[in-house]
């Protein structure tokens, strides 16, 4: 069962040169034949009998090598050649026999006759089962699997052909063997020499001579028997000649060569194992680091298996997964909580019935990218209230698998808040409009009667005062003088009540120059009172530009209004930007421009500091400042529509600090 | 002089009662005792100044020399008596005077662009009418 493959490595002698071998190996001997032809050699019986008997120790060892090499690894092809010289060693130890000189008497043939077909017996023997080994090997390889004979009765023929033989040459009186009138003396021995050739061909057919030592030093086997048999033996004149025992001396190589080719297999299959066994033991240990690898591997994955674990029993999200189908397949414990349900007794339930109406008869996973949403929903409970919860769903593949994980959170209490600061925020709102509704229609409606009674009153003085006495004309004027604080009053508060009413939307404002228009406009008071007005630089910020206007205005006049007698007025005006100050509504992102106005006024006491925004509040009498109390609250109002806040701070006797922080940049438009 | 302010009539559209008195005092502080009618709301107005209605027996009498309108008027207001003034071939070229209460709100009409000539500040005083008239003579 083997075409000639084996696991051996190509040799690392070619082809080629193995043919050449095989070549020079053949003339050689022919040539060396043809020099050495007719030299006289006499050997004798003795020296017959002694070759022969190394001759048959040779073959019993290459039988059993051979025999050693089939059962481990089963070829009938090395059957055949561990039984043929099985078999050659029991006839060549019987030619031995028969032909010494202490058989010789008891044998019914002479030693002329005896010596060389008891010979031919053997060399045909090995011959038959080298051509029926090659047969084996065609055979085996035409029918696969197909063993040609069994071992059993490869034994048994052999033990046949060789008891046959020896009880053929102790019965048989044996035909004359040297015919000295032919060319060739012995013609016999072309038999056993047709059937080496047989062999050889069919070992250089099946090639195995190409890779396999066994089938290299085989070839070489057959040669040297092939030629020994053909060219010595066969023209050999009469016994122990020089033919004679050069075909005997080319016959113990012939079995050398055989016994050389299993030798080197055998050396090749020992190099092999063992650099296999080499390869075996580093695979051994690469598994074994393998294994310590996984092991550790597998601790781990314990490990965060459980981490992960407690963390979603101990999480204050509920936790649910679902599959595709929307079937509940986990429920952490506050999520059992959450809704009232057990894990045990929701799982495999749709989720439908924790979030009514929330999904679609199924999900679809999107196939590349994972699918991950956050979304307000309405939750059942298993008791059937409803509550607002916020669902994070994320989508998860496990292998071929789509999971969908939610992490879900109570927001009831969330919404409940909002909702009331909502209506809170409304009716603060509706209540903000009446009152400035109310402000702006009763200026608006005082003034008409207001009008009307500094208008008699102004008629009045002009038509009648020559009537009336110095007493009826004051009366008169501090009538008058009281309905044009009144008016101013009311227009205050007019003006008052449209910085949310009347303001503008939102745009870039260049605080420099707001603050130039406002120096301009203050020119003739800076110029007089001999003022030091100081303004930085200042930045651009979103702003209604005719509000700042006026807080500037304000301001700046404040500073210059309340200054110190005998001082010249020193007023100084920076900004600078900075993250939302604390309190101030707004994300980390938005940022503040710091607006400060200080002057070396008379400044005030600081428990006053509130007070003084508040409108008509003012803290001199209006014999020492003129004014209604107005400007201050004005700024607060402007800075608070703007988002931002305005603080004073100040000391009697040496100045004022009004600081107004603005959002930079406004994203709501104000409605 | 006087000859020349008699050919002067002015109508005023005004429903409130001490504001005629106030500008008939005012007219009669600059000597201008001419010609001089009140309506009370702007339906009145324009009747008077189509001569219909009421008013038919105008019929063939030139119109005003100026109108001192109030804005804030019952039944039909000011605005809207503006509007049918200043869309009518026949009246848009009769100068109006508007009649507002306060600076601010004449801030707010100015920009309205309601083809107003000029704006008066109520009380109207003797002042004010005076500065008034000389603007409007110049036309």
């Amino acid at each position: 069962m083997n075409n000639g493959t084996s696991e051996m490595k190509p040799a690392s002698t070619s082809p080629k040169r193995r043919i050449a071998a095989y070549l020079i190996l053949g003339s050689g001997l022919i040539v060396a034949f043809m020099a050495v032809r007719g030299v006289t050699w006499q050997g004798s019986v003795a020296l017959h009998t002694t070759m022969e008997s190394v001759a048959t120790l040779l073959a019993a060892v290459v039988g059993a090598i051979a025999l050693l090499r089939y059962y481990a690894r089963r070829e009938s092809k090395i059957l055949y050649v561990g039984a043929g010289f099985l078999g050659t060693a029991f006839l060549d130890g019987y030619h031995t026999l028969v032909t010494s000189a202490f058989f010789k008497p008891m044998m019914p043939s002479n030693l002329p006759s005896l010596i060389p077909w008891s010979w031919i017996a053997s060399r045909q023997f090995l011959a038959i089962f080298l051509v029926l080994s090659c047969l084996a090997w065609i055979y085996e390889r035409r029918h696969r699997g197909h063993v040609f004979v069994t071992p059993a009765f490869v034994y048994l023929s052999t033990a046949v052909f060789a008891a046959v033989s020896f009880l053929f040459f102790v019965i048989v009186p044996l035909p004359r063997a040297y015919y000295s009138e032919l060319f060739f003396h012995r013609p016999e021995e072309f038999g056993p020499a047709f059937f080496f050739l047989l062999a050889l061909i069919g070992y250089l057919y099946k090639g195995g001579w190409r890779r396999d030592s066994v089938d290299h030093w085989l070839v070489i086997t057959l040669i040297v028997s092939l030629i020994g048999q053909a060219v010595f033996m066969s023209v050999s004149g009469k016994l122990f000649d020089f033919e004679f025992d050069a075909a005997h001396t080319l016959k113990k190589i012939s079995y050398l060569c055989a016994l050389t080719g299993f030798l080197a297999s055998m050396y090749q299959v020992l190099k092999n194992s063992n650099s296999l066994n080499v390869k075996l033991r580093q695979e051994v240990l690469e598994r074994q680091r393998e294994q310590v690898i996984l092991l550790r591997v597998q601790a781990d994955l314990r490990d965060s298996e459980e981490k992960a674990r407690t963390t979603l029993e101990t999480m204050a999200d509920g936790v649910v997964t679902i599959d595709t189908a929307g079937i509940v397949k986990s429920f952490n414990p506050a999520a059992e909580s959450l809704f009232g349900y057990e894990a045990a007794e929701i799982c495999g339930a749709n989720v439908d019935k924790l979030m009514p109406g929330a999904f679609g008869a199924h999900l679809d996973g999107d196939s590349k990218t994972n699918l991950k949403i956050r979304k307000e929903l309405v939750g059942e409970r298993k008791d059937r209230s409803k509550f607002d919860i916020e669902l994070s769903l994320s989508e998860m593949k496990i292998g071929a698998a789509c999971m969908f994980t939610g992490v879900i959170r109570d927001i009831s209490p969330r919404k409940r808040d909002e909702a009331e600061l909502k209506k809170y925020a409304e009716s603060l709102r509706r209540s903000n409009f009446e009152l400035e509704q109310f402000a702006s229609v009763a200026s608006h409606d005082l003034q008409e009667p207001l009008r009307k009674v500094q208008a008699f009153g102004d008629r009045l003085r002009r038509k009648y005062a020559q009537e009336l006495d110095g007493q009826g004309s004051d009366y008169i004027d501090r009538m008058l003088k009281s309905t044009a604080r009144m008016q101013s009053l009311i227009d205050s508060l007019l003006s008052f009540s449209r910085i949310s009413t009347k303001g503008k939307p939102y745009q870039p404002v260049d605080l420099n120059e707001i603050a130039r228009g406002v120096t301009d406009d203050l020119e003739i008071v800076i110029r007089e009172n001999n003022v030091a007005l100081n303004i930085e630089d200042l930045p651009v910020i979103d702003a209604d530009p005719h509000q700042m206007r006026q807080l500037f205005q304000n301001l700046i006049g404040n500073a210059i209004k309340y200054r110190r007698a005998g001082v010249d007025p020193i007023v100084h005006v920076s900004a600078h930007v900075a993250p939302a100050p604390c309190g101030l509504a707004g994300g980390e992102q938005s940022r503040f421009c710091q607006i400060t106005v200080s002057d070396n006024g008379i400044g005030f006491d600081n428990a006053y500091a509130e007070k003084i925004f508040v409108i008509f509040q003012r803290l001199h009498g209006r014999g020492e400042y003129d004014g209604t109390g107005i400007g201050l609250a004005i700024c607060r109002k402007i800075v608070e529509r703007h988002g931002g806040s305005i603080e004073a701070t100040g000391k009697a006797n040496e100045g004022a600090r009004f600081v107004a922080s603005l959002p930079v940049s406004q994203v709501l438009e104000e409605a | 002089m006087t000859k020349k302010k008699n050919s002067i009539t002015i109508l005023v559209a005004e429903d409130d009662p001490d504001d005629r008195l106030l500008v008939r005092e005012a007219l009669e502080d600059i000597r201008l005792c001419n010609q001089l009618n009140f309506v009370a709301d702007g339906r009145e107005l324009i009747d008077f100044l189509r001569a219909k209605g009421d008013y038919a027996d105008r019929a063939g009498q030139p119109l005003p020399s100026i109108l001192l309108l109030d804005l804030n008027m019952p039944r039909m207001d000011g605005r809207e008596a503006l509007k049918i003034i200043k869309t009518d071939p026949a009246l848009r070229q009769l100068p109006v005077v508007v009649l507002t209460t306060s600076k601010a709100e004449e801030d707010i009409y100015r920009t309205y662009d309601l083809g107003v000539n000029s704006f008066i500040t109520k009380p109207v005083t003797f002042v004010a009418l005076a500065s008034m008239m000389a603007i409007l003579t110049s036309y």
